[in-house]
């Protein structure tokens, strides 16, 4: 049985393996090691399409095709594909399913389990919608790992004798996290992490879309979506560009009319301030939480793609007043920790000495009317679990009766940072009798336990009549029902997709029209041109000579490409 | 003394007693960690960690004598000054405090030049602070002024926020309590300023994005534990109408479409009765 790790990202998603000599990233169906996080419909409106090839239609297809939807995990918003509505979590399960069909014809073996990478931000709904995912693909959730902790196993395994105090930023593209961790004997611990689950590379991007739209006369909220792909697709090569130039300019055509577009660095900075300026919070939350200050820090560590982002580099740099690392490819940190994380669960040998312990990345605890003089606040959260204690955790607190001859207790179980319990995520509640008393003299015990797979069982004791009653807080009352779960699956194996053998063909297919609706003039007639030749190689159905002409022809994409923005 | 005799906390551990170098406490949790299995012994683990939470304190306590964990530690309510200094006289601001900020700026150089927020490069912090305390004292401040502030290059330093946040919180938690009003230059008290008038929307949302006050509840109350009339008064005006950022919106399934149908099933079944 083996048990694989899966980076379930924002804009791409990896799938890695734990083997003898390490993590190990596997390809997908096309030969790369980054799924793009996209799903759409192919032109016969019933064929899915996962990864690259639905990436390339977003710009022709916006209809057909949806990005972006981890951000919506866990929320109630459905996006409509064709004829049909799906949510993130469906969304997401067939790009975890697409995934799951890679790393089977790369190891040759059924594969049913999983260690899935999650914002460490992500609430227990986003939890809770992201295991549902999985388990409509059909894996089972070993564990789910907080992003910045995946990174930071997979840059700590690599180096494992070093005794150091380090800081993850970890920069994705709708995420932002920041974890400290202390690394000593083979224990990684880590000691506190914040983050902001709306903010990531797609936001920069956005805002570089924005500004061109606005440049081009084109209000951006009433831009048609195909527009804004196109706009968006630009923005993200400029911004990409922007990583080793001063300037980069390129021409697009939008609504027949050409416009010359130019972005310096200072101007991109200017544009982003608000989003840089987002970035400092969940820094200072961080040192603030685990009592380190950053001067104490001993290595700053960059992982997501976005955090490439020059800005991003100058910016660590500056608090910490030393040089940020990329010891592993930023895309690839969390996949290969995830893939660690998978190796542990399993006792991989190689593994042996190596122990990590997370901490919970939210408050959890019960509403309270909290009373303070003669003020009394209503409906106040009393964490019991705070954020950033080191897991596995039991507390216990007592509370007791309000008002005379109270018969029963509430005992509301939140989870949040909010002061006031409503503002926070419910979890569950249990109602709690108590022999009536004069007020306060009547108690409560209750008792959190919250497991490192992010199971929280609250026992509550009424000390004068020795009951006690529990509650297993594992599954919302927002998630999908087993029944339903069930039914998604068959659905899933009933859906169909591209057949994997074709996907480089399709995927070839579809970046040559990408790159048609992006180019001008005598560029877009040769991109025509290519198109055409490699139909043609399809049509001798000969695989030896459509596979040379694939090479060949991706390779022209990828010189056009890398000219296309200077 | 062996280690079954040493006292709590370095018999959990193993140890004799405080260790001569600190790290053996870190080497001496790990070999004790793997030798249990977090993951089902809860307890046992419980008990391993307040052991060398405890060792570490204890020995972190004995290497120096004060904690100096974030600048000013919590903020102590009752010891608002009566008067606020002159703009002139920013008190207890020095350089060496702050982490000089004109050094950190030489040396930004090589990775980069700082943005200027809103055209007022407000470098260092002491400038960020009257500036705050300017724009208090004024109140026809506008919208974008905070927001300028905020993104201030001084305040990337997380010490320098930190000042700021606890300048900030002194400021209303003192201007909202009776007996100590918050004083003009002059010294002489303002009446009008209370914190709850002060607080409108953009403001508590400006504050909130920076500092989190009410979306971080939990966290703003174990920095000011006795600020906590400031955080209900900047929870009520949010309240009014939540932060634009987006809410996770549990229960909000797309409305199947029979709701929209019944309506009108009533309405045909109401003209069946009429004739």
């Amino acid at each position: 049985m083996v048990c694989v790790g899966i980076d379930l990202g924002t804009t791409n998603s990896l799938i890695a393996v734990y083997e003898e000599d390490g993590p190990r990233l596997l390809r997908n169906a096309i030969g790369d090691f980054l799924t793009p996080s996209v799903v759409g419909l192919a032109d016969d409106k019933s064929t899915f399409l996962v990864g690259k090839t639905a990436q390339k239609r977003l710009i022709r297809r916006p209809d057909l095709t949806k990005a972006l939807f981890k951000r919506q995990m866990g929320s109630g918003t459905s996006f409509k594909l064709g004829r049909k509505y799906f949510n993130a979590t469906e969304l997401s399960a067939m790009v975890l399913s697409s995934l799951k069909k890679d790393a089977e014809a790369e190891l040759n073996c059924a594969i049913s389990e999983a260690v899935i990478s999650v914002p460490a931000y992500f609430n227990a709904i986003q939890r809770q919608a992201t295991k549902d995912a999985a388990e409509i693909a059909g894996l089972k959730i070993r564990r789910l790992i907080n992003e910045p902790t995946a990174a930071a196993l997979a840059s700590g395994v690599l180096e494992r004798a070093e005794e150091s105090l380090f800081l993850v930023l970890d920069l994705g593209g709708g995420t932002f996290d920041v974890s400290i961790l202390e690394m000593f004997e083979g224990v990684m611990e880590v000691r506190s992490s914040a983050g902001d689950s709306f903010l990531g590379g797609e936001d920069f991007t956005m805002s570089i879309a924005r500004h061109f739209s606005e440049q081009a006369g084109l209000s951006w909220s009433s831009a048609k979506p195909e527009e804004k792909e196109i706009l968006l697709s630009f923005a993200e090569r400029i911004k990409c560009s922007l990583t080793n130039s001063e300037t980069a300019k390129a021409d697009l055509e939008l609504n027949g009319k050409t416009h010359h577009f130019s972005l310096s660095v200072q101007k991109f900075e200017e544009l982003t301030a608000t989003l840089l300026g987002r970035l400092r919070r969940p820094i200072e939350k961080c040192l603030y939480d685990s009592g380190v200050n950053t001067t104490e820090i001993e290595r700053v560590i960059l992982v997501g793609g976005a955090t490439r982002m020059p800005v991003m580099r100058s910016m660590a740099a500056r608090i910490f007043k030393k040089l940020p690392e990329r010891n592993i490819d930023p895309d690839h940190a969390i996949a290969l920790g995830a893939a660690v994380q998978a190796g542990l669960i399993d006792k991989h040998q190689g593994l042996k000495d190596v122990v990590m312990t997370d901490v919970s990345p939210f408050s959890m605890g019960i509403e309270t009317n909290d009373e303070r003089g003669q003020s009394t606040i209503q409906g106040a959260f009393a964490p019991i679990i705070e954020r950033n204690t080191i897991l596995p955790a039991s507390r216990r607190q007592y509370f007791s009766t309000l008002v005379d001859n109270q018969k029963q207790l509430q005992v509301a179980i939140y989870q949040g940072e909010a002061a006031l319990a409503r503002d926070n995520v419910f979890l569950g509640s249990l109602m709690v009798p108590v022999p009536p008393k004069p007020a306060g003299e009547e108690y409560i015990d209750v008792r959190f336990t919250y497991d490192v797979s992010g199971l929280l069982v609250v026992d509550v004791t009424v000390p004068s009549t020795k009951q006690s009653f529990s509650e297993i807080v594992d599954h919302l009352a927002e998630a999908m029902s087993k029944s339903e779960k069930e039914a998604r699956l068959r659905d899933m194996e009933k859906i169909k997709v591209n057949p994997r053998d074709t996907e480089a063909n399709t995927a070839l297919m579809e970046s040559i029209k990408h790159l048609h609706e992006m180019l001008l003039g005598r560029d877009r007639e040769y991109v025509m041109g290519l198109l055409g030749r490699f139909e043609a190689a399809l049509d001798t159905q000969d695989t030896r000579q459509i596979e040379s002409e694939r090479s060949e022809i991706a390779e022209i994409l990828a010189q056009i490409e890398a000219g296309y923005v200077t | 003394m062996s280690p079954s005799q040493a006292p709590w906390p370095w018999s959990v551990l193993a140890l004799d007693g405080p260790p001569e170098d600190p790290r053996d406490i870190r080497r001496a949790y790990a070999r004790k960690l793997k030798a249990i299995d977090a993951n089902t012994d809860v307890e046992g683990f419980e008990k391993l960690r307040e052991a060398y939470e405890w060792a570490r304190m204890e020995a972190d306590a004995s290497s120096r004598d004060a904690h100096s964990r974030f600048a000013p530690a919590a903020v102590e309510i009752h010891q608002v000054p009566t008067a606020w200094p002159e703009p002139e006289s920013p008190a207890g601001i020095t350089a060496s405090e702050i982490g000089e900020p004109e050094a950190e700026e030489a040396n930004a150089g090589p990775w980069g030049h700082v943005v200027p927020a809103g055209g007022t490069p407000l470098s260092d912090v002491g400038e960020v602070i009257e500036c705050a305390r300017n724009l208090i004292r004024r109140r026809n401040w506008t919208t974008s002024a905070w927001q300028a502030l905020m993104l201030a290059p001084a305040l990337e330093d997380p010490h320098a926020a930190h000042r700021l946040e606890h300048e900030l919180v002194t400021i209303f938690a003192g201007a909202n309590s009776p007996s100590q009003q918050y004083r003009n230059a002059s010294g002489v008290p303002d009446n009008t300023l209370s914190a709850p008038k002060f607080f409108t929307q953009e403001f508590v949302e400006i504050i909130d994005h920076r500092f989190e006050w009410v979306s971080d509840g939990i966290g703003f109350l174990n920095r000011y534990p006795e600020a906590r009339n400031v955080q209900m008064d900047m929870a009520a005006v949010s309240r009014t109408s939540r932060p634009s950022r987006a809410q996770i919106n549990p229960h909000g399934k797309p409305i199947p479409p029979v709701v929209w149908v019944a309506p009108f099933l009533g309405w045909l079944y109401l003209l069946y009765l009429l004739y």
